[in-house]
This record gives structure tokens, C-alpha cells and sequence, in this order.
């Protein structure tokens, strides 16, 4: 903000040579009084000690109190002063003026002192918040390669099997029905198009050309969506939906595929462990700043023993009702895709029997759910 | 009335499948042979536009990456000379190419692997999209689990309640009757519905949908009348 000091003493001393010229033809009139010219100098020091450094106030002071006393205290057009009185106001004048000048200077100088600790705490601030998200980011890749590898190298195993059922239903000479052998075969090939595609999601992942396209999504979307996408697996099950109970639209900063795979996973893997006909039910809320999609199931819940691999790679529970053909990744993939979007997995035994998973996302920031709601319109006949 | 938006059927002239791989091409053109006699094929992007030109398929089904060069060339070749409409094949993940090929003219696409079903409802929805008239498709009204859509008279009733839209919900819920059948990006949406030009128009189109199925959907909580595809868009789809 420090301007040219030629420009700065140029223009106040101008101003002060502006003022001195329109004071002097006036200052003999008699409805002038010394009032005057000491406020009106007075506000040019203050003006001078705004913007110039203390050199350029002092002057102005000793400038300004010479035109005083030239103009203003009587004897008129003289320097000095007969009167005590009037000595009085030419002391005052000179001190008041300095003490203005300096405290002016003294606050502006203190304040840009301050704007500068702000900015330098703020810079400091955001470099720290920069260097915890490259850290946290840095692990959550980690953890993602971590995955990656386990998950390739259960591939390995986990396609000969598939691959091995194919050879056999697909041979001629084969003794199983036919229409029992497509169904089993259309089943493997889904299995082996999930590990792909969660393998393709993780090298897509990996890449740091291809972030995750965080953006504010909708909560009943990406339950609905999750829920009809998953729709074959959950087809024994009843799901039941229980509407966020805040009149609000819940809207979450998420990657959408990413977080309906989460939601997927929470549901498929309800499905596998509670008994045909049970009820899974899937609800919402939003408690400061974080909202939460809970999958609840009236299956066995975790045992207490297993509840340390719960979110481990591979680990799959004892208690699965449906042949194990599950990849064994399913929680910890949805909670390494929920750790990517600084959301969470957590689990917790239900209460009355069973397991609750429950997805916890950074709630999208509220001015975007202040869209103004438009009146409904009259229909024609109603 | 069941929707009049959907023209009859009517059996297809030609049918053309651009596709590389022998095994998927050659099961491709077998299950289409079940809807029309004369599916022709294609390997290469020079192929199929040599095709294109002589037969004019009624429909072509598009794969994307042909060793000649991108299928997503052949759609914009395709696009500037003619409005046949284009199914196009592509890997479930690649929401942003979808994406892309959507808002540069593509009718709707098929996520590997599909089931032969699903690949046949696809194009017969198509065909029969492509064959209506658009007098037809304004005059749209139909029921589908107790929810009573009447386009003409801009009314909607859910089990005789009636239901009140506001405007853009209106809009909206018009572009997607009439695209019935097909996936629209929120930029599309977004095109047919607000005439602004800024904004976070993905936001908005989100939240104005989530209001709208409120309002239409038999269960709102498992949307099936307008179905979300991830990371796509919106479809409509015909009960």
C-alpha cells in the first residue's frame, strides 16, 4: 500500500499550499476565527499522518502551525502572539496536532502489522490443511494399492474355480441339465464381471488422472439406486426404506458410483447373512455436518472374535447363509471407497439381534439445498 | 391409454452391429437375427461407414474401440448426416465417456456384458421411439401402478390424489416422457428445462428430481418410473 514518497509529500504539501492560498485573501475577514483554520489544519495532519510516515506528518505540523499563527491568532499576518491567552491555543494547537499525528501513525502501523499476522497465519493455516490432505490422501492410496494387491492375488485362486465351472457345464458330454447348467453359468460369468469390475475400479482408483468426481448427490438417489442396482441379490429379502426424519433433502459430497457400490456392498452382504424372508431396513440422517446411511439386518450380527477382520481383505464371516461366493472384500472395499470420500464404514450389533452397518459421508453444504421452492402450478381442470 | 409415446413395432429393414471382437459381433448379430432377418456386421470404423452409407440401417449398435480408430468418430460422422439412432456398447465403468457420447447424439447405451434380453428390450425400445411421431409423443397418458401421468391436460394422480407440480418439475417431467426409453444427462436435462446458462446445474437438476419423484413415483424410495444410471444420468422408463 506504500505509495511513491515523492507522489505522497507532493500531494499533501500541495494540499497544504492549496488551503494556505484559499485561507489568506479570507482570513482577514472578521466572521473567521481561529476555530477555523486550527480544524481545518488539524484534519489536513490527520489526513497527512493517514497516508505519510512520521517525517512528512512532523512537517505538516510545524507547517500547519506556522499558518496558524500567521493567519489566525492575532496579531494578524505575524508570527507570535502578545496574549497569553491566545499562546494558550497556539501550544494546544501544536501539541494536539502532534499527539494526533503520532497516534495515527501508531495505529495504522499496528494495524497493518496485524493484517500481515493474519495473512501469514492464514498462508501458514492452509499449508498444514494442504499437507493433511496430501497425508491423509497419500494413505488412503496406500491402503488402496494394499487392497489392490490382495485383491489380485486372491484372483488368481478365486477364477479357476469359476473357470473351472464353465469348462464343465459348457462340455457337451456334460451330465447336468441344460437349463440348470445356464443358470449356473450366467451366475459365474456376473462373478466373474463383479471382480472386474471392482478391480477395474481400483486401477481407475490408482490413478492420479482419474480422482474421484466428488460432487453433491442427492441421499434417497443413491439409497434407491443402490437398492434396484443390488435388486437380485436382496430378491428373498424384504427392504424397507425409512424416510430421514428432517424435512430437508439429505445431499451428501460423494463420488456417486463409488459410494452406490459402498451401499451395494452393505446390502448384498445383509442379504448373505440373515435368514431368507427377514427384513433389511436402510435409513438416513444428518447429524453435524456428517450424514448416515445405516443398512440394518436381522442375521446373527459379528462375533465378537471376528470383529477385528470385519474390514480386513478376505476375510470372510462363518456365518454366511448362501455358499460363500463372495469375493471376501466387500467391507473392506466399501470402507476404503468411504475413507476416499473422507466418509467412514462403521459396524455395531443391532439392537434385538443383527448387524448394522453404517455409512457416514460429509454432508453437502446447506446454501445449496436453499433452492427457493417454486409454487406448485394449478392444474386446468382441477 | 398405455403409452402412445411408443410407436408400433414394426419389423426392421437392417440392422447394423460395429463390433471387433469375433465371438461377442457373431452373438450380437445371433440374437438380433430375432427381431430382423438382415443384421448386417462390421469390424472396423472404414467398414462401418461404407455400411452406413449403402444400406441405411434402421439402427446401428456401436462398440467403441475399433482397431481403425474410435467408434466415438464413427458417432459424430454418423450424427452429422443422419438421425438413425445409435445404441452404443461400452464397459460398465466408463461413466464419462457415456457421458460424452450422450450429449454428442448417442440414443442410449448398453453396459458390457448384457444379457440378450436386455440387448433386444434396448433396441426395440429404440425402434419404436424412432417410429413415433412427435404429435404422437405429446399426446402422452398412461397408469402405471396407480400413478396417472396425462401429459395433455398436465395432470398427475397418485391413487386419485391428485398431485401438484411446479413448473420446472413439469418440464422435466415432459423431457423425460418424451426421451422415453432414453438416458439424458443432466446437461441435456438441464438444456430442455432451464434457459439459464450458469449455475451448478447438476445440483439443481438432482434436487428438482428427487422433489419430482415424490411426486410420480408409485414408491419413492426405489425409483422405477425415472430410473438414475450412475454416474450417467436419467432414464424413463416404460412399464
Amino acid at each position: 500500500m506504500m505509495r511513491n514518497p515523492v507522489l505522497l509529500w507532493g500531494r499533501w504539501l500541495f494540499l497544504y499550499v492549496a488551503v494556505t492560498l484559499v485561507f489568506s485573501p479570507i482570513a482577514t475577514l472578521p466572521e473567521i476565527r481561529i476555530a477555523h483554520g486550527v480544524l481545518v489544519y488539524l484534519l489536513l495532519i490527520v489526513g497527512a499522518s493517514r497516508e505519510g510516515g512520521r517525517a512528512l506528518s512532523a512537517v505538516m505540523v510545524v507547517l500547519s502551525y506556522g499558518a496558524v499563527d500567521w493567519f489566525f491568532v492575532p496579531p494578524r499576518q505575524a508570527f507570535g502572539t502578545p496574549t497569553q491567552l491566545d499562546l494558550i491555543i497556539l501550544i494546544g494547537f501544536f501539541a494536539t496536532a502532534t499527539v494526533i499525528s503520532q497516534l495515527v501513525i501508531t495505529l495504522r502501523q499496528t494495524a497493518s502489522l496485524a493484517t500481515a499476522r493474519a495473512a501469514e497465519i492464514e498462508r501458514l493455516g492452509a499449508e498444514r490443511l494442504l499437507l493433511e490432505r496430501d497425508a491423509s490422501r497419500a494413505h488412503v492410496l496406500r491402503e488402496a494399492e494394499r487392497l489392490k494387491n490382495a485383491l489380485i492375488a486372491s484372483l488368481a485362486h478365486d477364477l479357476r474355480s469359476p473357470i473351472t465351472t464353465l469348462t464343465m457345464l459348457a462340455d457337451p458330454a456334460s451330465p447336468v441339465a441344460t437349463n440348470v447348467a445356464l443358470s449356473r453359468i450366467r451366475d459365474e460369468a456376473r462373478r466373474l464381471d463383479e471382480f472386474l469390475r471392482t478391480l477395474g475400479r481400483f486401477t481407475a482408483y490408482g490413478d492420479p488422472d482419474n480422482l474421484l468426481m466428488v460432487e453433491s448427490h442427492v441421499v434417497d438417489d443413491l439409497i434407491g439406486t443402490a437398492i434396484l442396482s443390488s435388486e437380485s441379490a436382496l430378491m428373498v429379502h424384504r427392504v424397507v426404506v425409512h424416510p430421514a426424519a428432517t424435512d430437508t433433502l439429505l445431499m451428501v459430497r460423494c463420488d456417486f458410483t463409488l459410494t452406490l457400490q459402498i451401499i451395494g456392498n452393505l446390502l448384498v452382504n445383509a442379504a448373505r447373512y440373515s435368514p431368507a424372508g427377514s427384513l433389511i431396513e436402510v435409513s438416513s440422517n444428518f447429524d453435524d455436518g456428517i450424514v448416515q446411511i445405516t443398512v440394518a439386518d436381522r442375521g446373527p450380527g459379528v462375533a465378537d472374535d471376528e470383529l477385528e477382520l470385519l474390514f480386513k481383505p478376505l476375510a470372510r464371516g462363518r456365518s454366511a447363509l448362501t455358499s460363500p461366493t463372495g469375493t471376501g472384500m466387500g467391507l473392506a472395499i466399501a470402507r476404503t471407497f468411504a475413507l476416499a470420500q473422507h466418509g467412514d464404514v462403521m459396524y455395531s450389533a443391532r439392537v434385538g439381534g443383527g448387524a448394522e452397518f453404517r455409512l457416514e459421508l460429509p454432508s453437502a453444504s446447506q446454501h445449496q439445498l436453499s433452492l427457493a421452492q417454486e409454487p406448485t402450478m394449478k392444474s386446468p381442470t382441477s | 391409454m398405455p403409452f402412445q409415446v411408443l410407436g408400433n413395432w414394426t419389423e426392421p429393414r437392417s440392422l447394423l452391429v460395429v463390433e471387433d471382437d469375433h465371438a461377442l459381433r457373431q452373438t450380437l448379430v445371433d440374437a438380433l437375427r430375432t427381431i430382423c432377418d438382415d443384421v448386417k456386421q462390421a469390424s472396423t470404423l472404414a467398414e462401418a461407414s461404407r455400411l452406413c452409407a449403402e444400406a441405411e440401417p434402421d439402427l446401428v449398435l456401436l462398440d467403441l474401440g475399433l482397431p481403425d480408430g474410435d467408434g466415438s468418430e464413427l458417432l459424430l460422422r454418423l450424427r452429422a448426416v443422419t438421425a438413425v439412432p445409435i445404441i452404443v456398447l461400452s464397459g460398465r465403468e466408463d461413466e464419462e465417456q457415456k457421458v460424452s457420447l450422450l450429449d454428442a447424439g448417442a440414443d442410449d447405451f448398453i453396459s458390457k456384458p448384457c444379457s440378450a434380453a436386455e440387448l433386444i428390450a434396448r433396441v426395440r425400445g429404440q425402434l419404436r421411439r424412432s417410429g413415433a411421431s412427435v404429435a404422437a409423443r405429446n399426446a402422452v397418458s398412461f397408469v402405471c401402478e396407480g400413478v396417472k401421468i396425462d401429459l395433455v391436460n398436465q395432470r398427475v394422480t397418485r391413487d386419485g390424489n391428485p398431485q401438484r407440480l411446479t413448473p420446472t418439475e413439469w418440464l422435466l417431467l415432459r423431457a423425460l416422457v418424451l426421451n422415453i426409453g432414453r438416458p439424458l444427462t443432466p446437461r441435456q436435462l438441464w438444456d430442455l428445462v432451464w434457459d439459464r446458462e450458469f449455475g451448478d446445474f447438476a445440483v439443481h437438476v438432482r434436487v428438482h428430481m428427487t422433489h419430482l419423484r415424490r411426486k410420480i413415483e408409485p414408491n419413492p424410495a426405489i425409483p422405477r418410473l425415472i430410473v438414475t444410471e450412475p454416474g450417467v444420468g436419467y432414464r424413463f422408463i416404460a412399464p
